[in-house]
């Protein structure tokens, strides 16, 4: 009986706060919105509605600080998440002069839909001038994106780049990559260290028997390790160079989430549902 | 006098040996000094050492006005001179011979500068002794012998015989002493067609100063490589300080610019290393590389753009930002990737220095670069040797190790034979021919995927044959 006297009042009320807490919300929002949403520029998107949805902003916001880990399957991931960007502007990659890994082999990138002239290398041997260099990269906002492969980059340092991210409007990211992959796994479960909005983990991933005919086939576990109003989760990531559209026209490739046994890695899979 | 006596006199006299090289090399440092009353300067190592001392050439066509004529041109040489420690004479003349012979013969006492009246080079050399015009002591002794006493009596002479006894040398110098015969002096340092000098009251030693004086003299440099179509590529700032040493910052750029600010921008970073010294007296900026440049053409539609874009002021172009890290990183470090006819795979590509990409490109990417093979995404620009155990002849690897670490091959593709270039084979220098080499693409149980390849091919039924040997090439990613 009581209740009923009170309820219309309260649902009175209730919209009434729902509307204050509505304008609020939004004031908050645009307040802490990422530049890149400021300006209007579209995030980055995988391809994938799984991979787009795990991110608060429905993927990857440009002019902003991104972390990615891994071994050598990370280069791939970056190099493709790259190629998604379609820009023609050029692509700055700084990397050290003493690279355990190797040096980026152009015919390699191609399967990842990047064209090897677009990039410009920046080789250095001190961390300092790599780190001056892709700042300096940022802030001119010119290219279209800048890599940067340094490794234990401090807290401040990364949060100057994210303000130069900021500032010149450009997408910005952190790749560390490692040769084995127990390395690889120690770091995912490091602490955040950086200021980056997002950070991944990419290693590769064995092949189960069905899948193992093909010795080329781009295949990574990614996990996002770390993300700023998101929930870390970790999927098994397939890179596609070539798509095509319902017309049977070429377009630019897409990531896909590969389907997992479910008696494998079950632990991940309560997270995707509620996700998608 | 010799040693001996002057000991005799005063025993407490210290010898030193006559060291000619550090003379030279001190007296070329001063040819650079020298540099900012003219650019043209070169030492003089014609004269005799020792007696008549080192000299200094200095090509003052159109720059003495800057210093109020050639009298005070020379006089301020001998002035700065005497302040370095040296006993310095002065002498302007028409042609390089008059100018070496006024100035060690024609001077009287307690003259320092001699100005010869141009068009007077013949009157001038006249009364000298014929020594006066670069003979050596030979030949001099033989003119001697011959009454031939002054520079004038050759002047006039049949040149046959004088040919015939003294050589071709003694006309040539007559010749060039009176201008019948060019003589070129070619300069200490590059000379810059474009250049902009700035000399102060009083000498500078602050950074800023230094800054500020580049920016005006940028705008000057820029406004006449403007007016003659030409952009920099390399730039040259020398400051010279009182104490007659020189500082010397020098920039390069990918592309011709005339932007100021740009450029400055550059110099500046170079500003800290300048030692000011004593202080700078004189800055001379000079365009030591310059390349056509057209004037920029603004479209009409894209002009309003672009004033607006200008105001913002924060964009600037992809080649400035490369000029930047340039400058300050270092001349290799900035590069881009092209494709190379070739299929060996460290050769398919080589690294270029950054430029503007190629505009309208004839062929797709994946024909240029030989893509249709499965290649790494990072490459070992020196194979890493690996231990593998494989069957023979050519199976790909069960296991190898890499690194310390023992990999077990799960799923592996190839081989892929990439035969040694036929031009490449017994090559010069080299100890070995080249092999061929078989490629795999294997995948450990980790999921990693390596680019592995054997150099050489096992052959059967020779003992001697040596054993071929695995490498890791690549990483996939």
């Amino acid at each position: 009986m009581g209740q009923c006297l009170v309820f219309p009042a309260n649902q009175e009320q209730a919209s009434d706060r729902a509307a204050v807490l509505r304008t609020l919300r939004s004031e908050i929002g645009a307040a802490e919105a990422l530049r890149s949403v400021r300006h209007g520029m579209a995030p980055l998107g995988f391809g994938d509605s799984i991979l787009d949805s795990a991110l608060p902003w429905g993927g990857l916001p440009q002019a902003a600080l991104h972390e990615i880990n891994g071994t050598a399957a990370a280069m791939g991931f970056t190099a493709a998440l790259a190629s998604r960007l379609a820009s023609p502007k050029p692509i700055l990659w700084c990397r050290s002069s003493r690279n355990e890994t190797g040096s980026v082999y152009g015919p390699g990138l191609i399967p990842f839909g990047l064209d090897p002239e677009q990039i410009v290398f920046i080789e250095a041997k001190k961390k300092q001038d790599l780190l001056w260099a892709m700042e300096e990269g940022l802030r001119s906002g010119q290219p279209a994106l800048v890599i940067g492969e340094i490794d234990a980059v401090s807290l401040v340092a990364s949060r100057r780049l994210q303000l130069a991210a900021e500032a010149g409007g450009v997408t910005a990211f952190l790749l560390n990559t490692v040769v084995t992959k127990r390395i690889c796994e120690k770091a995912s479960t490091k602490s955040a260290t950086t200021v980056a909005l997002t950070r991944w983990v990419v290693s590769s991933e064995a092949k189960d028997e069905s899948q193992r005919n093909d010795a080329r086939r781009s295949q990574w576990r990614v996990t996002l390790a770390h993300c700023r109003g998101g929930i870390p989760q970790s999927w098994l990531v397939e890179w596609n160079h070539e798509g095509s559209d319902a017309g049977g026209k070429a377009t630019q490739g897409y990531f896909s989430v590969v389907a997992e046994f479910l008696d494998r890695q079950s632990e991940h899979r309560p997270r995707l549902q509620e996700a998608s | 006098m010799p040693l001996t006596d002057a000991r005799a006199l005063e025993p407490a006299l210290q010898i030193h040996e006559a060291d000619h090289a550090a003379d030279l090399a001190y007296l070329v440092r001063l040819a650079g000094w020298c540099s900012h009353y003219s650019p043209w300067t070169a030492p003089d190592v014609t004269g005799e050492v020792g007696e008549n001392g080192f000299g200094i050439w200095l090509d003052s066509t159109g720059c003495d006005h800057l210093f109020g004529g050639e009298e005070a041109l020379l006089s301020s040489v001998v002035t700065r001179m005497n302040d370095f420690g040296f006993r310095a004479l002065a002498a302007v003349a028409d042609t390089p011979g008059a100018a070496w012979a006024a100035v060690h013969y024609g001077l009287s006492q307690g003259e320092t500068v001699l100005v010869t009246k141009s068009g007077k080079v013949r009157d001038v050399l006249r009364r000298l002794p014929a020594a006066a015009l670069r003979f050596s002591p030979e030949v001099c002794s033989g003119l001697d012998r011959l009454g031939l006493r002054h520079a004038g009596d050759l002047f006039d002479l049949p040149r046959g015989p004088l040919v015939a006894r003294f050589g071709d040398i003694l006309i040539r110098r007559v010749d060039q002493a009176l201008g019948r015969k060019s003589e070129p002096i070619s300069p200490q340092n590059p000379i810059s067609r474009y250049r902009a000098r700035m000399s102060f009251a009083e000498p500078i030693g602050k950074g800023e100063d230094v800054a500020e004086a580049c920016r005006q003299l940028l705008k000057t440099l820029c406004q006449q490589l403007d007016q003659a179509g030409q952009g920099v590529r390399q730039l040259e700032a020398v400051c010279y300080r009182v104490d007659g040493s020189l500082a010397r910052i020098a920039i390069g750029t990918s592309r011709a610019t005339r932007n100021a600010p740009h450029l400055l921008r550059l110099l500046s970073e170079h500003f800290d290393s300048i030692d000011a010294g004593f202080g700078i007296e004189t800055i001379v900026l000079g365009a030591l590389r310059t390349d056509q440049l057209v004037a920029d053409q603004l479209s009409l539609s894209e002009a309003p753009r672009r004033v607006f874009r200008r105001s913002q002021a924060a964009t600037e172009s992809m080649a400035a930002l490369v000029d930047r890290v340039t400058n300050r990183v270092g001349h290799n470090s900035v590069h881009r990737l092209a494709p190379k006819s070739s299929y060996v795979p460290e050769r398919a590509m080589q690294r270029l220095p950054y430029t503007e990409p190629p505009a309208n490109k004839q062929s797709d990417s994946l024909e240029r670069w030989f893509a249709n093979r499965p290649r790494p995404l990072s490459l070992f620009d020196m194979p890493q040797p690996i231990e593998v155990v494989a069957p023979i002849p050519d199976d790909p690897p069960v296991l190898f190790r890499w690194r310390r670490v023992v990999h077990r091959v799960v799923v592996s593709g190839g081989p892929e034979r990439i035969g040694p270039e036929w031009w490449d084979a017994g090559g010069s220098g080299r100890k070995e021919d080249p092999l061929p080499r078989d490629y795999y693409q294997v995948e450990d149980a980790d999921g990693d995927r390596f680019w592995l390849y054997r150099s050489g091919l096992y052959q059967t039924g020779d003992a001697s044959a040596p054993t071929p040997r695995w490498y890791l090439h690549g990483l996939f990613s």
